[in-house]
């Protein structure tokens, strides 16, 4: 069975020889039709610059290498012809900022319309029509008078909403959510997920989700890929990594969030230091300086993703396999 | 609480802005007081007027009524020169460590500027004061001579706390301090800000929109809707249930980090968007978007009431009644006031509504798995214990 996307060995970098910067490196990802893959980590971490591989939107100074397979294709060719097919059609992306990726300048029935006429090649009416329709999918009150509205008469939510109408106006097969709910509140977050759970469930649609509100993941994702500084460093299904998180970085993420503790103030535990910047990384295991059960043997070697349990890969010389004890 | 005299009290502030040619009250009659050494985190979304509530307290903005007393003085309505001695007991940390620090200023000069600014000390005096503050909120002394743009976030945000802190303030009022930051930094500000506040007994209005933060933090928690506060008490009188609809939906809302939890939760999400603060919704603000409308929602503006006074009527749907030990138990001076005319019957709805769905055995279980995660979780545990016994 081929799935919807299969992302192999995908590395990006910067500039050459000394002074080149691996942004990602090796990233493996599989996503299945109706399955959400949460990508998951801190800012600089490489989540963001992946999306964007995988839309072929990336500047023109990154060299991409792996293989992008889009339902058995490779899309990864080397002028990019195959994705832009594809891009808005079937794959389509929703970037963080509202504000900044709408066009201040048309309204947002027009903007809707657009990527309808483009791609389906409907007539202008029919394509505003749908862009209506459209907004009513998600869920914005009054939508033929919305359509008619500036981006800037419009709230966050609400703008958000829109940038999910456009992605959605081709009945796109991939979904690809960079950071779709950072800039909202949390009411206004709930309405998005429910709108992006929906989709999954009835339009069988396959999603990348990017964030770094391990909530939302929570709430949401199938699969979860944790990154550090460009590098996978555990991937697994949701249930695993929340009941067995194995990486250190993946169970300190975990422990760092306040949550509610009866009555005692707990402190929280912090993970020392700063994510390294991709260009000064580590020698050996690049989370060695700020992991808290560091070896000497982790300066030594890179470790390897290694699957430690079914479907549960985690790459670390001493990752925590304890299991612990839970009835379930 | 004693009759010490409060830190900060304010009294029915109201803040109005002129948005073309238009005024919007970005604040509307609200009243807060903070003792000493106390926490108090001011909660709401986005055009709430946390952050305006925030800034009048400091005098970045001008009150249009209402009554601002810091310390027993009453700043309203001080000159500029007579507000300057006032301004050294209220500090203010901002959410952005990008834009708040001059970049052409060094880590010495930014946290230096309050000491020069109120005369305080020469200048070794001030340099050993600086000294002592950076290495306080967890810096060495080598940044001393850096500038913002070589540091990061989170060590620039601890400069931000370094330049408040350096005049030894009474209050500290903190706008979003943590919310530009990454989780496992910003847990280290969180954890520096609990240890400062211990040494350093400031008291501190917390301004935050993550329901977690603040539960973590606070310990009292005031919730912001357009304008109003609609719930206020101790933290866990406002966070471990949520009395007012709005309180409950936020709570509802935040997701909780445990898929087992999370996807077993009943989630009321409150429909459609917020109100246009242009011409807010008559009555109560919230009725637009709230499932227990009645009538008298939409024409009476609810008054900010103690919980108290609802005791005797906390009826299920039936007319059983159903008060809770928790309520019971409050005395009237707790301060947990909440401003809906449906307190009761809302509360007790969601109370039903946190049982009956799926099965109740889910819930009994879904409690258990609760357990067994050492966790967690804003939709509280001892909740749906509780309520399971009752019914």
């Amino acid at each position: 069975m081929t799935s919807l996307l299969e992302v192999e060995g995908l590395c990006v970098t910067f500039g050459s020889g000394a002074g080149a910067v691996r942004a990602v490196r090796d990233l493996d990802l599989s996503v299945e039709s109706g399955e959400i893959v949460a990508l998951v980590g801190e800012s600089g971490c490489g989540k963001s610059l992946t999306a964007l591989t995988l839309m072929r939107l990336t500047p023109p100074s990154a060299r991409v290498q792996g293989s992008v397979k889009y339902r058995g294709d490779q899309i990864l060719d080397d002028k990019g012809l195959k994705i832009k097919a594809l891009r808005g059609k079937e794959i389509a992306m929703v970037f963080q900022e509202p504000m900044t990726s709408l066009n201040p300048s048309y309204t947002v029935g027009d903007q809707i319309a657009e990527s309808i006429r483009l791609h389906l090649k409907l007539p202008r009416k029919q394509a505003a029509k749908q862009a209506i329709e459209l907004l009513r999918r998600v869920r914005i009150a009054a939508p033929e008078q919305r359509a008619k509205a500036y981006p800037h008469q419009l709230s966050g939510g609400m703008r958000q909403r829109v940038m999910m109408a456009i992605a959605l106006s081709c009945d796109p097969k991939l979904l690809i959510l960079d950071e779709p709910t950072t800039a909202l509140d949390v009411t206004t977050q709930a309405q998005v997920l429910e709108i992006v759970d929906e989709l999954r469930k009835e339009a069988n649609t396959g999603v990348i989700l990017i964030t770094h509100d391990l909530g939302v993941v929570a709430d949401l994702a199938d699969k979860v890929v944790i990154m550090y500084a460009g590098s996978t460093v555990e991937k697994a299904p949701v249930e695993s990594i929340y009941s067995r998180p194995s990486h250190p970085y993946t169970r300190g993420l975990l422990a760092a969030i306040p949550r509610r503790t009866d009555g005692v103030r707990k402190r929280l535990d912090e993970i020392p230091g700063t994510v390294p910047i991709v260009r000064e990384l580590p020698s050996g295991c690049i989370f060695a300086d700020r992991c808290s059960c560091v070896e000497v043997d982790c300066r030594g070697a890179v470790p390897k993703l290694e699957m430690i349990e079914d479907e549960h890969y985690c790459a670390c010389w001493h990752p925590q396999i304890e299991v612990e004890t839970v009835s379930l | 609480m004693s009759a010490e005299t409060k830190i900060l009290e304010v009294k029915d502030l109201t803040v109005t802005y002129s948005v073309s040619g238009k005024k919007v009250r970005a604040v509307r009659g609200v009243d807060l007081s903070l003792s000493k050494g106390e926490i108090l985190g001011l909660v709401g979304e986005t055009g709430s007027g946390k952050t305006t509530v925030g800034k009048a307290v400091v005098r970045l903005v001008k009150p249009s009524s209402g009554q601002i007393s810091i310390g027993g003085v009453d700043v309203t309505t001080l000159s500029r020169s007579d507000m300057r001695p006032v301004r050294r007991q209220v500090q203010m940390v901002f959410q952005d460590p990008y834009s708040s620090l001059n970049p052409r200023m060094t880590v010495l000069q930014l946290v230096e500027h309050p000491l020069k600014i109120h005369n305080i000390g020469t200048r070794t005096t001030r340099k050993s004061m600086v000294g002592d503050i950076i290495e306080r909120v967890g810096l060495s002394k080598s940044v001393l001579s850096r500038y913002p743009g070589e540091m990061s976030g989170g060590q620039r945000q601890r400069v931000g706390l370094a330049r408040s802190l350096v005049l030894s303030p009474a209050l500290l009022v903190a706008d979003e301090p943590v919310s530009a930051l990454d989780v496992s930094v910003q847990a280290g500000i969180l954890n520096l800000l609990v240890d400062l506040q211990k040494d350093l007994g400031f008291s501190c209005l917390f301004i935050t929109h993550d329901l977690g933060v603040a539960e973590h933090l606070c310990d009292r928690v005031a919730v912001m809707y357009l304008g109003e506060i609609v719930e206020v008490g101790t933290r866990d009188d406002v966070l471990a249930r949520g009395y007012h609809p709005y309180t409950k939906s936020l709570l509802d809302a935040v997701p909780v980090p445990d898929p087992v939890v999370q996807r077993n939760r009943k989630k009321a999400t409150l429909p459609g968007d917020p109100p246009d603060p242009l011409s807010p919704p008559s009555g109560c603000a919230l009725h637009p978007r709230c499932r227990f409308v009645v009538e008298r929602c939409m024409s009476d503006q609810p008054e900010l009431l103690p919980l108290i006074n609802h005791k005797e009527q906390l009826r299920d749907v039936e007319g059983e009644l159903c008060r809770s030990e928790e309520i019971e138990t409050k005395s009237p001076v707790s301060g947990h006031l909440v401003r809906c005319h449906r307190v009761e019957d809302a509360f007790a709805l969601n109370a039903r509504d946190a049982v009956t769905s799926g099965s109740s055995d889910t819930v009994v279980q879904s409690n258990k798995e609760l357990e067994g995660h050492r966790s967690n979780a804003l939709s509280a545990s001892g909740t749906l214990d509780r309520k399971d016994k009752e019914f």
